[in-house]
Parts: structure tokens; C-alpha cells; sequence
């Protein structure tokens, strides 16, 4: 029978030299195992022995019986680790690879614009109102102080419902000797909210517009437009400002201004037109502004006390602005698109890029 | 309008340079569209809009314009008039009739000579855009650009009978213009006439008959105002629109008619010389000045939003030609000068302060208003909310025209536009399914599997009056069995009525049902393919496959929904249901039966037959074959047996599907497992 000490110092030379964990579990039964283990052939031998000598080397049996085990158990983890990562590397992949497509569809870039708008403008508190896109002569102009065979007309050139019996779109005034027409803005909405509503009030609205013009790549003839109105006891100019102002920031960036120019819509008075400074030259003047530094993007004004007056507002009682602006102006700006008839072209390969 | 920049300094004590003038030009009164150098000039393009025609659309409006944005003095010529011998009036006699609402005057210079203007006319007229013609025509051009005012010269010695009618034309009356053109009149056109017939169309343009020649040596002037509707309907019926109509059209100011007879007798005697005879003959139409307009300090802070110092409202409104006096301690009164026709009230005035005084100082502030919810538009809402569900599904959306060729329905009524942009956008489109389907043949050559939407109104004509209706159109394309693309698009809208809390769902064969508007019609639908969505009773949507015969080189499957309907059916409610404590038991049950089964009726079968304890079915297989039988089709469903209080044993669920299964026994099915 070996000794104790030979006998430990071959197992952890074999604990330590095994490379896998079948040569560990080959080194285990070497040691333990039940019929030809060294360790339980020591163990077994002491049943022979006297109890002196048993009490003695039983003890340093033990001891090394518990040792090994340790050894055995700390090599068998080493190796589970080791066999683990060798695994793992088996199983590494080329991050390169091209991830599994999730299918996504996209907004229109005049929705999302429009949809920014409105996040914007309901963050100062105005509410979304529509109106219709088939009006009739009373509200798109009579009821805006635009009167028929007027000039002031000729600014919105109109398409006309073909109709041989001219009558009139719901609404309070029902004037049977109107024409329908395809709104030419969203104006006529401002008559038809105030005839329902009382002020303090502030409503946006959003909608699709049409004007006869020849198309170019500015100019469609079917457009959105973007309709503010707040009317209370002192809305002011200033107030005006602020809200354009405003928005414009939020929809183009801190650095860009606004401008107001006097200009004539018959629905408001004092009216303005709107500059923005141009974002390709930041106001230095280039191709995009016409050297000017100021690109045109809407027209408001102090509403008119003959709207106010069309919407049965006593006189003299409110004061209110209103601006108009064209979305689909915004989203060429917002995205460089370099031209307004791509909108409603849908080609995919431009739809997707939103 | 085209201004020269050598005729507004010469109007003007002292003007800045060229760029200045139209950067101020622009911030204060009216938009100068564009500055161009032509020989030692500059010639502005001024946008005047419609309100600022009568008093802008001449040199001396533009200047005094620049003359109150600059506080420099206006300085305008004195027309210098030499009158001898013969009262006018006994050489020409004016008749006007009163319901043409013109005010005429007239007069006549003898022995005038025709002969090239002097450099300085031909120069600024060539700047404006006019062509020189001799000393007669370009001072009436002339005037015209200076004053804004037309006029119009005639030769005297062909006026038949000296007497002028300002009248509505005959009907059947006709005229030969300055160009030879003959133009037909009718009756509420306006005419100069002689004895004859007509000399010219008022406001628009002068006859061949009493034109000015190199032989002419007697001129009659005419200086008048037409009525702006009237000039406005001639030339649109004749089609001929020229610097004269343009401006006569948006209502001239007669109380400035005088002087601007007096002007142009002043030019043409020191171009043309001549002897004028004395006074002039006027007759129609006089007008009052307005009466003065008060003006409250307090509105003008009210409505810019900034205070404007009294001193300084007041002197901008002098600089523009009010004549301003105290009311009381915090009120004007401003006499409006006669040249401006559009301040009919105390806005009108505010802004003339406020546009001086120049928007650029005033400062932004946030209004202060009470902070009422406002009602809001729930469609729009809605719709939104649709949009983002259909782009989570992978759809794109587009936006057509609301203009189409032609409409795919015949049972709607189209509208159609009186005077469309062209035959590609006659009608207003009753349908979305025809935009939708174009898209698709425009697009499927860069994509297999399209995937698009819209959300827009449709339009009928109802009893002639307009209908509109928001309709849902969504269109999926793909290479595989076109059946499973059916079923895709069904998923899809499943998965928005889920979203909807709508749960009474049901689909229908629309075979022989007639569908009706806003929804698309049988004819762009596969026969077999086709169905209503429908919840309680009524049709929200329909789903089809888009008939062959349509040709888009791709099977497609459309969605059609009506925003109106699946607002009204939406229903989300969350509210928390106890999560089930004991574990569900699943079982799968095969059976085979006939291929013209409905899975619905099945179904309906399966789940009469179980008790409470069947908590759902799905169809998890199906196949078709020959092997199976003719005729026969196989469904596999996995049934869930649970129960809330108990865990079920086997042989509680084993008794249930003994009892499901004679069920389907009875209907002469196979049960197959």
C-alpha cells in the first residue's frame, strides 16, 4: 500500500494535470472510486489496523479525503468555465450581419407636419376644428367682407361646383342663391365656429384647400392650409406676434424670426403678411429668399369687424387675430423637398423617406 | 405695377437709395416684388393690393407713401392751364346716363401738335413699361402713371353731332378697337358714343373711329370714373384687359377727378401746345367727402399692443394727408384725405398708425386669456388615431387629389367643377379606391409588397346639394397566394377592431347584397372575394380583393372603412379582469367536413355544444386534399377548457369533448382525432 503522502502527491499532480473534464472524472474514480479508488483502498486497509494506528491514519485519511474533494471540486469548475467560453467563441457571430427587417410604415410628410403643428398650437391651448372642403360663396367669401365682383376677389382664384340649381352647404345661413365652390382657405370655418361659439376662444384649423392656379413646383392646386384664431376682450398685434413668433420656433429652431408686412385680405384689418428669415442663408440673403433674407409663408391679421358682425358678435365687443398658413410650404422648408407636386405624386421611394 | 425711381425723387424733397426705398416700401405700405436697374433708373415691380389701387397706382401715391415713411416733404407740380375764347361747353355737350353710375368730365383743346413727347416722358414711360408714341397718347399714358387715374384722348373733328353719350350699349351693337379688332357689346357694357354709335368701351379701351392720328388737330379729353363692377364684368366678357380697366376696376376716387382733368390739360398744352377752351364740361355722378372718423387712443394700444405716443399718431396721420383734430382728451377725429378710398372706419385708421409707426417695434406678447377647454373636433382626432395604427401595421400613407377623371362609381351622382384645371381633374372623386389603385400600378415596379392607406372625404351630389363622407381606403399587395393576403388584410383590420374595443364583429359574403355609397362598388371587386364588416346591423368597412379585370399586375386586397361608422362603434373601456388562478387545459379536436362550410357556422357549433367551462377556440390547421376525400376540407382547433374555481381534471374535460364531439357527429362530420 503507498503512502499517504505518495498517494496525495500523484492525485493533485493528476487533479491539476487533467485538461478535460472526462480526464477529472477519470482522475476522480482513480481516487475514489468504490472498488479500485487508492483513497478507499487506504480507507478500506484501516479496518486491519489497531486502533491506535487507526485513530491515527484514519484521521489523515479523512484530511486528505476532504482535500481532494476541494481540489477536485475547484478543477472541475475551472474546466466548466473553460469548456463554457470554448463554447461560447464556437458561437460567435458577425455583428455586420444585416438585422431581420421589422416591417414599418410611414406618415405622410404633410400629416406629420401638420400633426406637429397641431401638437404645438394644443400646448398653448387652441382646440382643432374642421369645416368643410365644398363650401358656398356666402362662407368662403360674402361672410369674410369679400363681396361678389369685387377685385379683392381675384386673389383667390376658384374652382365651381357645376351645379343648375345653385343651393347652400349646411350651415346657419342658408342663402339659397349661393353657388358652391371648393374652399379657397380655411377662412369660412372662422364664421361658421363664431356663429356657434362665444368667445374667449382659440381654435386651429387644419385642412385641404384649392385654388384654380397653374401648377409649378411652388404652386398646387390643391394645398393644406393651417388656420389660427383667437378672439377675447384685448387680442392684440402683439399678441399675434408672439403666437407666430412662437410656433415658428418650435417648428424651424430657436435662431429663426418672424416678420409682419402690412398687405390687404378684406377679412381682417389691420392685415399683415408673414415673413420667416430664410433658413438656407439664415437671413443673409440667397436664391431661396430672392436676396432678401425673408421668405413669405402666410397672411393674418385683426379680424374684421364685419366677420365679427357676420357672426352675430355684438359690436365693438371682441377683438381677435387670425392667420392662415400653407403646410405643405412648412414641410418644403422643414424637408427640403425642392418641389410641392411630390406631395401628391406618392411615389414610395419619397413616402418612405419620412 | 412698375414705378420709376427718377420720377418718385423728382415728386420728393429727398428720397434714400434705390434698396432703401423698397425695404421700406415693403415694411410699411406695400411689397416690392422686385428692383431692376434699367439704363441710369431703377424700376420697382410694387404688388399694390386691391384696397391701395384707387390711391397707389400712380407716382404721386407711391411718393406721398415714401414721403410719410421718410418725414420728407411731397413736392407735386402745379398744372399750369391756359383757357381763351369759347366756353367749352358750347363746343361739346355731355350726356350721361345716371344708372351707369360714371362721372364724366371734358375738355377741348384746338390746333394741338402731333409730334414726338419730350425725353423725359418717352424715358419714364419706356421705365414704366409703355411704348412712346407721340406728344397726344403718352400724356394720357403719362398721366396715368403719374396720378393712377386713366384718361383717354379723342379726335375732336370725328366726333359725330359734338355731343358724347356715356350709355349702356344696344345689343347688337358692335365696335372696331385702336387695334381692329371688332368686338360685339351687349347690354351692360358701358360706351362712349357719339351721335354714331360707340367711340370706346368704358374703362377699357378706346375705338378706331375717333382715335388720335399724326393728322389729328382737335382733342376732346376725358377724364372719368366707371363704375369699378361694371369696367370689372366688360373685361372679363371681352377679354380685354388693359392698364385702364385693371385700375377703373377696383373703384377709382372721384374726388380727385378734377384735379386730374387739370393736370392733363396742363401736360398736353405744354407738350402738345394748343389753345383750350375755357372751363370744363362735367356731368354724372358727384360725391361727398367722408365724414371724419374718431379715433380712440386707447384702441390703437388695445389693438397693436403697444402704446404709441399721441404726438407721433398724430403726425403720421397728417404725413399721410388726414386732416386730424382733438375730440376730447383721449380722442381724434381724421378727416380722411380724398385720394383714399379704402378707411371706411377706426381699424382702418389704427393700422394706417400702426404700419407707419412700423410693426417691427412691436414687441411679442403672450396673450392673456381665460383658459377654456374648447370642444374639438373628434373625427379629426379619430383619424389620427387611425393613421398611427396603420403605420404600426407597416402601411404608408398617401394623399391624392381630390380632382379625378372620372369616378368608378356609377350610382353616386359625381360633382363636377364648373371650370376644372383640365379633363385629368373633372369630378370630385366619389371613391378612394381609384387613387389607391393607381398608386399601386405607379409604385408596384419598385416594390412586390406594397402596403398603403388614405384617409380623405369622398363627394356625391345628393338632390343637388353637395354629400361628403371620410372614408378609410388601405391596400395590400403581395407575390404569394392571394388568399393568404385576404386573410393578412382581414388580421389587420381584426387587430384595429381590438384596438377599437369593437368586439361585435362580423364578416359577410357580399355576393348578391347591394353595397352602397361611400363604400366601393361590385365592379372593382373579385366576385368570391368580397366581404361586409359589419357590427350591429350596420356596414362599417368592406374587404375585397381588387377584380382582375383592373389589371394592377399584383393581386391586392383593400380595406374599406367609414370613419363616420367606426367612430360611432368604437368603445374602449380598460377595466381590470382577475387574472385566472387555475391552469387552462388545451385540447385539439381535427375534423373533416364539406368544402362549402363556413368556419363561423363550426364554430357557432362547437361552442353551443360546451358549457361555461370552453373559454375560447382557435383554428390552428386547415388544409384541402384529394387524399382526404372530394370535396371534404380538415380543421384543427385547439379548445381551452378553464374554470375560475377549480383545477379541471381529465376526465371533467374528457366529458366535455365527448359531449362537443357527438354534437359534430350529428352533422354527419368525421372527427379525425
Amino acid at each position: 500500500m503507498e503512502s499517504m503522502k505518495a498517494l496525495q502527491k500523484k492525485a493533485i499532480s493528476d487533479i491539476e494535470g487533467s485538461k478535460t473534464l472526462e480526464d477529472l472524472r477519470n482522475v476522480e474514480i482513480d481516487i475514489f472510486g468504490r472498488k479500485q479508488g487508492r483513497l478507499t483502498a487506504v480507507l478500506r486497509s484501516l479496518a486491519s489496523l489497531s486502533a491506535e494506528k487507526r485513530r491515527v491514519l484514519g484521521g489523515e485519511a479523512n484530511k486528505l479525503r476532504a482535500k481532494l474533494q476541494g481540489k477536485l471540486e475547484e478543477k472541475k469548475r475551472s474546466l466548466e468555465k473553460h469548456e463554457q467560453a470554448r463554447a461560447m467563441q464556437s458561437e460567435k457571430i458577425d455583428v455586420t450581419f444585416p438585422g431581420v427587417k421589422k416591417e414599418q410604415g410611414h406618415l405622410h410628410p404633410l400629416t406629420l407636419v401638420r400633426m406637429e403643428s397641431e401638437r404645438i398650437f394644443n400646448a398653448l391651448g387652441y382646440a382643432v376644428v374642421e369645416g368643410p372642403e365644398v363650401e358656398n360663396e356666402y362662407y368662403n367669401f360674402d361672410s369674410l367682407n369679400i363681396p361678389k365682383n369685387h377685385p379683392s376677389r381675384d386673389q383667390w382664384d376658384t374652382f365651381w361646383i357645376k351645379s343648375d340649381r345653385a343651393a347652400a352647404v349646411k350651415g346657419k345661413r342658408e342663402k339659397p342663391e349661393e353657388k358652391y365652390l371648393m374652399r379657397t382657405h380655411t377662412s369660412p370655418v372662422q364664421v361658421r365656429y363664431m356663429e356657434e361659439h362665444n368667445p374667449p376662444f382659440r381654435i386651429i384649423v387644419p385642412g385641404k384647400v384649392f385654388r384654380h392656379e397653374a401648377t409649378d413646383a411652388s404652386h398646387d392646386f390643391e394645398f393644406w392650409h393651417l388656420e389660427g384664431l383667437t378672439v377675447g376682450k384685448d387680442v392684440s398685434v402683439a399678441n399675434l406676434v408672439y403666437t407666430l413668433g412662437t410656433f415658428f420656433k418650435k417648428i424651424f429652431g430657436k435662431e429663426s424670426t418672424i416678420r409682419l408686412r402690412p398687405s390687404f385680405f378684406p377679412f381682417v384689418e389691420p392685415g399683415f403678411e408673414f415673413d420667416i428669415s430664410c433658413l438656407s442663408c439664415r437671413g443673409k440673403g440667397c436664391s431661396v429668399c430672392k436676396q432678401t433674407g425673408w421668405v413669405e409663408l402666410g397672411g393674418a391679421g385683426m379680424v374684421h369687424p364685419k366677420v365679427f358682425e357676420a357672426a352675430g358678435y355684438a359690436k365693438g365687443e371682441w377683438q381677435g387675430f387670425a392667420f392662415g398658413v400653407g403646410l405643405d410650404r412648412i414641410a418644403l422648408m422643414k424637408y427640403k423637398i425642392p418641389d410641392i407636386r411630390l406631395f401628391r405624386a406618392n411615389d414610395i421611394r419619397f413616402l418612405k423617406q419620412f | 405695377m412698375r414705378y420709376s425711381y427718377l420720377w418718385l425723387s423728382s415728386l420728393l424733397s429727398k428720397i434714400p437709395q434705390p434698396r432703401e426705398v423698397a425695404r421700406l416700401l415693403t415694411l410699411h405700405s406695400y411689397p416690392v416684388d422686385q428692383l431692376v436697374k434699367i439704363g441710369n433708373d431703377w424700376v420697382f415691380d410694387i404688388d399694390i393690393p386691391a384696397n391701395r389701387v384707387p390711391d397707389s397706382a400712380g407716382h404721386i401715391g407711391v411718393a406721398r407713401e415714401i414721403a410719410a415713411i421718410t418725414k420728407t416733404a411731397l413736392n407735386v407740380p402745379r398744372a399750369l392751364t391756359k383757357m381763351s375764347g369759347d366756353l367749352a361747353s358750347r363746343a361739346v355737350s355731355i350726356s350721361v346716363d345716371e344708372k351707369t353710375g360714371c362721372r364724366y368730365i371734358a375738355s377741348v383743346v384746338t390746333g394741338v401738335k402731333i409730334k414726338p413727347s419730350p425725353r423725359v416722358i418717352r424715358e419714364r414711360l419706356i421705365s414704366c413699361g409703355l411704348r412712346p408714341i407721340n406728344t397726344i397718347v403718352d400724356a394720357t399714358n403719362y398721366i396715368m402713371l403719374e396720378t393712377g387715374h386713366p384718361v383717354h384722348a379723342f379726335d375732336y373733328d370725328k366726333i359725330a353731332g359734338k355731343k358724347i353719350f356715356v350709355r349702356f350699349a344696344n345689343s347688337g351693337e358692335t365696335i372696331e378697337m385702336l387695334d381692329g379688332m371688332h368686338v360685339a357689346l351687349s347690354k351692360n357694357q358701358i360706351v362712349i358714343a357719339d351721335a354714331k354709335g360707340p367711340l370706346a368701351i368704358a374703362g377699357v379701351k378706346g375705338g378706331k373711329r375717333a382715335e388720335i392720328t399724326p393728322g389729328t388737330k382737335n382733342i376732346l379729353l376725358e377724364t372719368a370714373v366707371f363704375d369699378s363692377r361694371l369696367v370689372r364684368n366688360a373685361a372679363r366678357s371681352t377679354g380685354i384687359t388693359t392698364d385702364a380697366s385693371s385700375r377703373f376696376s377696383h373703384g377709382l376716387p372721384v374726388l380727385m377727378l378734377d384735379e386730374v382733368a387739370e393736370r392733363l390739360l396742363g401736360l398736353i398744352q405744354s407738350v402738345a401746345g394748343g389753345v383750350a377752351k375755357k372751363g370744363f364740361v362735367s356731368s354724372g355722378r358727384s360725391e361727398r367727402r367722408k365724414m371724419p372718423i374718431s379715433l380712440r387712443r386707447s384702441r390703437i394700444e388695445s389693438v397693436i399692443g403697444r402704446d404709441i405716443p399721441e404726438r407721433e399718431a398724430y403726425d403720421i396721420l397728417v404725413r399721410l394727408g388726414f386732416r386730424v383734430s382733438k375730440k376730447s382728451k383721449n380722442e381724434f377725429l381724421a378727416l380722411t384725405p380724398p385720394w383714399r378710398t379704402d378707411i371706411e372706419c377706426e381699424e382702418d385708421i389704427v393700422e394706417e398708425v400702426g404700419r407707419i409707426f412700423g410693426y417691427d417695434k412691436v414687441e411679442p406678447r403672450a396673450p392673456h386669456m381665460a383658459l377654456l377647454h374648447p370642444e374639438e373636433s373628434e373625427e379629426h382626432y379619430f383619424s389620427d388615431k387611425i393613421r398611427s395604427y396603420f403605420r404600426a401595421f407597416g402601411f404608408t400613407e398617401v394623399q391624392n387629389y381630390s380632382f379625378v377623371a372620372e369616378n368608378i362609381r356609377s350610382d353616386a351622382v359625381s360633382l363636377e367643377l364648373l371650370n376644372p384645371i383640365s379633363g385629368y381633374y373633372r369630378y370630385l372623386r366619389s371613391s378612394l379606391a381609384g387613387g389607391i389603385f393607381k398608386n399601386v400600378r405607379d409604385n408596384i415596379g419598385y416594390e412586390k409588397s406594397l402596403k398603403l392607406f388614405e384617409i380623405g372625404d369622398v363627394f356625391r351630389s345628393v338632390k343637388k346639394s353637395p354629400d361628403t363622407h371620410l372614408l378609410f381606403d388601405a391596400i395590400m399587395t403581395g407575390s404569394g397566394r392571394s388568399e393568404n393576403l385576404y386573410f393578412e388584410a382581414k388580421g389587420t383590420v381584426e387587430s384595429l377592431f381590438a384596438e377599437l374595443g369593437i368586439t361585435d364583429v362580423w364578416f359577410e359574403d357580399i355576393a348578391g347584397e347591394k353595397i352602397s355609397w361611400p363604400f366601393s362598388p361590385k365592379t372593382v371587386m373579385h366576385p368570391y372575394r368580397a366581404a361586409f364588416c359589419k357590427s350591429d346591423g350596420t356596414t362599417i368597412g368592406i374587404l375585397f380583393e381588387a377584380h382582375p379585370e383592373l389589371r394592377l399586375k399584383t393581386p391586392a386586397v383593400v380595406i374599406e372603412l367609414s370613419m363616420k361608422e367606426l367612430l360611432a362603434k368604437e368603445r374602449i373601456e380598460y377595466e381590470f379582469r382577475p387574472l385566472p388562478k387555475y391552469p387552462a387545459v388545451v385540447r385539439d379536436l381535427a375534423i373533416l367536413v364539406p368544402k362549402e362550410e363556413k368556419v363561423d357556422d363550426i364554430l357557432d357549433i362547437i361552442e353551443n355544444a360546451a358549457d361555461g367551462l370552453l373559454a375560447g377556440v382557435d383554428l390552428f390547421d386547415y388544409y384541402e386534399e384529394n387524399a382526404i376525400g372530394e370535396g371534404q376540407k380538415s380543421l384543427a382547433f385547439h379548445l381551452v377548457f378553464q374554470a375560475s374555481d377549480r383545477t379541471l381534471t381529465d376526465s371533467e374535460v374528457n366529458n366535455h369533448i365527448e359531449k362537443i364531439i357527438k354534437v359534430l357527429r350529428r352533422e354527419g362530420w368525421e372527427i379525425r382525432s
